[in-house]
């Protein structure tokens, strides 16, 4: 089973973005789970969301303290949030940033792939400038680094879930699904 | 009829508590200790019309809409709603129990819509045929005469009406000015009675002059006088048959027929009743400076208020505690009338305070023609051998307007004096109704103490306060310039909305709230009535308290 | 056709697929997606039903009440204090014998507000006559909907089903989701044997004097008794046509168990996993979730409980001033018959994460523990 925890703020898309890529996964015939963290939504405010997959029924049905990868959608959670509590060694951290990440601390112990997003987002209208809606760029990252999940798999994903901007959300995704840099 | 369910297990019964069967075998009626009933009363207003016209229910059908009904209602009792809705003094309207409430219903307005319905749509009148052998001769055309004529014409008697004039209609054509009837609704109102049956006419015929009472008595069974007052009653001063001084009647006369009339500047009209008002009023409308000056004060003045009201408003002056004195001529003409100041001493015999000359207290008025207007006379010439008279009326002996002469009855002013048309109306009929009685050996009807409601009787919580709906009327200033009727009569929708008003004291108009509030359905509705199933009427009275309008008494079971 | 879709829209879903004629719910918080979900699928006329508005959780149930006895399927959905709102009529759905569907999304009742899950809104319902089915997943969510209805018209009893909050209501899983066309031939259009019919007029829900009060009480429970076989069959026949079956109460590695593990809702689906990873440590232990509350599945209880050394009681509610709720019941289901020892743990309220540590916990508390404790078994809590 592979746990998925998503970290983002209220309006980025992090509850969504957990609900697609475990679309995507269903897409490639896993059992899938995806729920939020649940509180009570807030714009800005700190957010977290949980994918898991497995290729049998998943049976636990509780939030994710140990996840296997992380998404990050907010660079600066970084700082205000513990996001790589739990998280397991040699794990993935997809993170949504324009900063390298070459000296990175998290480097050390955990596989890194940063990916601008919110420069994707802005560039294909998807939210606005003070808050790009970066969720289904960090997919295309999440796909093109960990090879977990296919493209076409999360592009069909996006489809289904994202209500609008169908064809710029594929564009955004396919554009950071080919430039995110990893760090192994 | 239902039969009592017992259960005697589960099985039997509905899984839920859903009816199954009627109740009707549960005979609740056997535990009530008082009956409601219907009792529908006589209407207040009703009581207080002397034609005794059924108002709440033509009222009542207007709501229905069912105007030809409605105007059905009001000819049982009066033929000239068009008349007495324009100029009936509307004493119902003091009775109406919705005056305590917040205002009494505009009943004339109402019934001048219905009569003025009536005179539009001439095929509600159907003809009567005659169909008695008895013939019954009707002096005078007023309203008395007309009535009587009517009533009798209703039930099959041959009417001649003898009318010393050219034209018929008596006071209603001379007495009343046309801004407040005018003579095209007289003219269509006898067209419409002398159309209405066996009625002939004789014209310029004066009865006990041309014609003697003798005469007609061989020729008809019956004769009603219905002479009316017509000679304007003298001041009984110094000077007072010569220019200048002019009886009110026959002013109104010569208004009425059309003449050019001038009475100068000055007009000072003596007297307080409507002919005085209504002197008043049409020499305003010459022009003149008009004051009315009455011996007594504005209080006891026996006009209608509503027309010393109208008069004010036409810029009428009124001087009370006054009465002529003196006449002075300069050079054949009016110049001025001393006037000897009154005050008001002990009630007379009519309970009004009588006036009292003030001790050598006088003044004088310019004036270039003065009314007199202090009452009216019969002209009994050639009647007083016949029948027995009294200060120069006819005496009655009965209710119907019996004389001392077996087959000879009087009714209207010249029975009561100066009274009102609806009480002429009313004589008239009463005296139709005896004589038909007299003609078919009939016996009296019972007479009956009407049951009336008041609004202790009346549950307030069903109406709403509005306020009386007020006729539209031309402005003062056009009013001024002629003789064009004043009240112009209610729209469609202020006869509705005035209608709607009604209580209906005491008399049921189908509300249904009896049938739809009794709890044990024991009211049943039937076509045009409810009636109480009294197996399973409990006694509750429910009916009796949600009932708007008192329709429903009450009686203690087993007394 | 699977989807991934989320807890309460597989409530939508279900309903969507049962010819329901009259949906009618208050619209603001604790509602949740469920109607929302149906709203839509209204407007779009996906499902030909009225949607009616109303202003309180009361009126909802009330319009219920009314669309039901009129003889039409009527379905609502509410959670915590929209559930305690309506508890006068769901009396009513009861005695007058009408087969509505109620979702209540299990959340904490306030103060404080809560929008967390637990249990204590429905089991406060526990009395009320309605039947309670507990589920722990989105498929079995959407398929008991579409059971629910047909067990209901054939006991001509209401029937609420319960989910959790977030843990199930939130969550996204794949789910088969059913289509009307099939479902038609599980359950056929509904015809109701009595209803308001102005062509057949009867009063309803009129006085009942003692002497029939008592006989109409006697009979809800005998449709209760009767709904135990009712559920099971429905459940049976389900299988038959759609391939998936839940029981009325689902006992997993119960076989030689030593000591077996209570359960219900979302925490019944986490406890397999604890399990699994005990017996491969070699503890014999297994799990009995409670699918079926109402009417107590007594038999099939003791049948599972009464081969067990052990029965520990995981109550996710607590009645105060006495015990959790399940725990009472097991006990009351076994009085007299076993002596099997009987823990009660209570865990999990408002929300309070339920993870497979927690469970391992009481687990663990459950095997070594040697006396019976009467007082409460709290874990989690900070004392």
């Amino acid at each position: 089973m592979i746990e998925i925890r998503t970290h983002g703020r209220g309006g980025q898309g992090a509850v969504i973005a957990s609900e697609i890529l475990a679309d995507a996964f269903f897409r490639e015939d896993k059992f899938v789970q995806a729920f939020p963290a649940f509180g009570v939504e807030r714009r800005g405010a700190p957010v977290m969301s949980f994918t898991r997959i497995s290729d049998s029924e998943i049976r636990e049905r509780c939030q994710i303290y140990e996840p296997d990868h992380l998404i990050v959608l907010d660079p600066i959670l970084i700082e205000t949030v513990n996001v790589t509590s739990g998280l397991k060694e040699g794990g993935w951290i997809i993170i949504n940033t324009n900063r390298s990440m070459e000296e990175s601390e998290l480097t050390r112990k955990f596989k890194v792939a940063a990916i601008d997003a919110n420069t994707i987002a802005i560039k294909y209208g998807l939210g606005s400038r003070a808050t790009p809606i970066v969720n289904t760029a960090i997919l295309g990252a999440f796909a093109g680094a960990t090879k977990l999940v296919s493209l076409d798999a999360v592009l069909t994903a996006i489809g289904e879930f994202v209500p609008a901007k169908k064809e710029n959300n594929r564009k955004a995704t396919e554009e950071a699904y080919n430039s995110v840099i990893t760090i192994e | 009829m239902g039969e009592k369910i017992t259960f005697k297990s589960y099985k039997e019964m509905p899984i839920n508590a859903m009816s199954i069967a009627d109740m009707t075998w549960n005979l609740t009626g056997s535990w009530r200790n008082i009956r409601p009933y219907y009792d529908f009363k006589m209407s207040p207003c009703r009581l207080g019309c002397p034609a005794m016209e059924d108002i709440q229910r033509y009222i009542f059908l207007v709501t229905e809409k069912r105007y030809e009904e409605a105007w059905g209602a009001i000819i049982e009792n009066n033929p000239m709603p068009a008349v007495t809705g324009r100029v009936c003094f509307h004493p119902c309207m003091d009775k109406c129990t919705r005056k305590d409430f917040d205002q009494a219903i505009n009943i004339p307005a109402i019934e001048r819509s219905l009569g003025d319905m009536g005179l539009e749509n001439r095929d509600w009148m159907k003809k009567v045929d005659a169909s008695k052998k008895e013939k019954v001769a009707v002096v005078g055309s007023g309203p008395a005469g007309l009535s009587c004529a009517f009533y009798l014409a209703r039930m099959g008697y041959q009417v001649a009406m003898f009318e010393s004039e050219k034209a018929l209609g008596g006071i209603l054509r001379w007495g009343i000015p046309e801004y407040r009837l005018p003579n095209d609704v007289v003219d269509r109102v006898i067209s419409q009675i002398l159309g209405s049956g066996p009625i002939t006419v004789r014209a310029e015929t004066t009865v006990g002059r041309d014609i003697g009472l003798d005469e007609l008595e061989k020729e008809y069974d019956a004769i009603f006088l219905g002479l009316g007052l017509m000679k304007s009653r003298s001041l009984g001063i110094e000077g007072e048959k010569g220019k200048g001084i002019e009886p009110g009647l026959e002013f109104l006369k010569k208004v009425n027929s059309g003449e050019t009339v001038s009475p100068g500047k000055r007009a000072v009209v003596v007297g307080g009743g409507n002919t005085a008002m209504d002197v008043a009023r049409c020499a305003r409308r010459t022009g003149s400076d008009v004051t009315v000056v009455y011996r007594r004060t504005m209080n006891e003045m026996p006009a209608i208020k509503d027309e010393i009201e109208e008069a004010e408003k036409e810029g009428v002056h009124f001087h009370f505690l006054a009465a002529p004195k003196e006449v002075v001529r300069s050079g054949g003409k009016l110049a001025k009338v001393v006037f000897q100041e009154m005050e008001l001493g002990e009630p007379d015999e009519s309970g009004r305070r009588r006036p009292v000359p003030v001790e050598g207290r006088t003044f004088e008025l310019e004036v270039d023609t003065l009314f007199t207007a202090i009452g009216e006379q019969a002209d009994l010439t050639g009647i007083e051998k016949k029948v027995e008279c009294e200060w120069n009326m006819i005496k009655t002996t009965g209710e119907a307007g019996e004389t001392s002469s077996a087959r000879i009855f009087a009714g209207g002013d010249v029975v009561t004096g100066a009274a009102s048309v609806v009480d002429a109306v009313a004589a008239g009929r009463k005296a139709a109704g005896k004589l038909d009685r007299i003609f078919t050996s009939a016996d009296e009807p019972a007479v009956e103490e009407p049951k009336t409601v008041g609004i202790e009787e009346i549950n307030t919580a069903y109406f709403h306060q509005t306020k009386r709906t007020l006729v539209p009327r031309i402005p003062v200033e056009e009013a001024l310039k002629g003789y064009l009727e004043i009240n112009s009569g209610f729209l469609p929708e202020q006869l509705e909305a005035e209608a709607d008003r009604c209580f209906s004291c005491g008399v049921c108009n189908f509300c249904d709230n009896c049938w739809m509030y009794c709890p044990d359905v024991a009211i049943v509705r039937l076509e045009d009535s409810y009636e109480v199933n009294y197996d399973f009427c409990k006694g509750c009275l429910v009916c009796v308290v949600e009932c708007p309008r008192g329709c429903i008494s009450t009686r203690e079971e087993g007394k | 056709m699977r989807k991934v879709i989320m807890g309460n829209h597989a409530v939508s879903y279900g309903v969507r697929a049962c010819d329901v004629k009259v949906l009618s719910a208050y619209p603001i918080t604790p509602q949740t997606q469920v109607v929302e979900l149906l709203s839509e699928m209204c407007a779009s006329g996906e499902i030909d039903a009225k949607f009616i508005k109303v202003e309180s959780e009361h009126s909802a149930m009330t319009a219920c009440v009314g669309a039901s006895a009129a003889g039409v399927r009527a379905f609502t959905a509410t959670s915590a204090q929209g559930l305690l709102l309506m508890h006068e009529v769901l009396h009513w759905a009861v005695g007058a014998r009408l087969p509505i569907v109620l979702a209540n999304i299990n959340r904490a009742v306030g103060p404080p507000w809560s929008i967390w899950t637990d249990q204590n809104d429905s089991l406060s319902q526990r009395d009320v006559g309605w039947l309670q089915i507990y589920c722990e997943s989105n498929q079995e969510t959407q398929d008991t909907i579409v059971q629910a209805f047909k067990i209901a018209e054939t006991v001509k009893l209401p029937v609420m089903l319960v989910l959790d909050a977030f843990f199930l209501s939130h969550t996204f899983e794949i789910v088969d989701i059913l289509e009307a066309k099939d479902v038609r031939k599980f359950l056929p259009p509904y015809v109701a044997e009595t209803k308001i019919d102005v062509d057949d007029p009867h009063s309803f829900g009129n006085l009942g004097s003692p002497s029939e009060y008592f006989e109409l009480r006697y009979m809800i429970q005998k449709a209760m008794e009767e709904a135990r076989d009712v559920v099971k069959d429905v459940d049976i026949e389900f299988k038959e046509h759609f391939g998936r079956g839940y029981g009325v109460v689902h006992p997993y590695r119960c076989d030689g168990a030593d000591v077996i593990l209570v359960t219900s809702g979302t925490v019944a689906s986490t406890t397999r996993a604890v399990i699994d990873e005990m017996r491969d440590e070699g503890i014999k232990i297994g799990s009995l979730k409670i699918r079926l509350f109402r009417p107590f599945p007594v038999e099939e209880v003791y049948e599972v409980l009464s081969k067990a050394k052990k029965v520990a009681v995981i109550d996710r509610n607590i009645s105060f001033g006495h015990h959790g709720i399940f725990f009472q019941e097991i006990k009351s289901a076994l009085y007299g018959r076993t002596d099997v020892p009987i823990f009660g743990y209570i865990t999990g309220l408002g929300g309070r994460d339920v993870t497979p540590k927690v469970i391992r916990e009481i687990a663990d508390r459950a095997v070594s523990d040697e006396k019976q404790e009467r007082d409460i078994n709290w874990i989690g809590v900070k004392v």
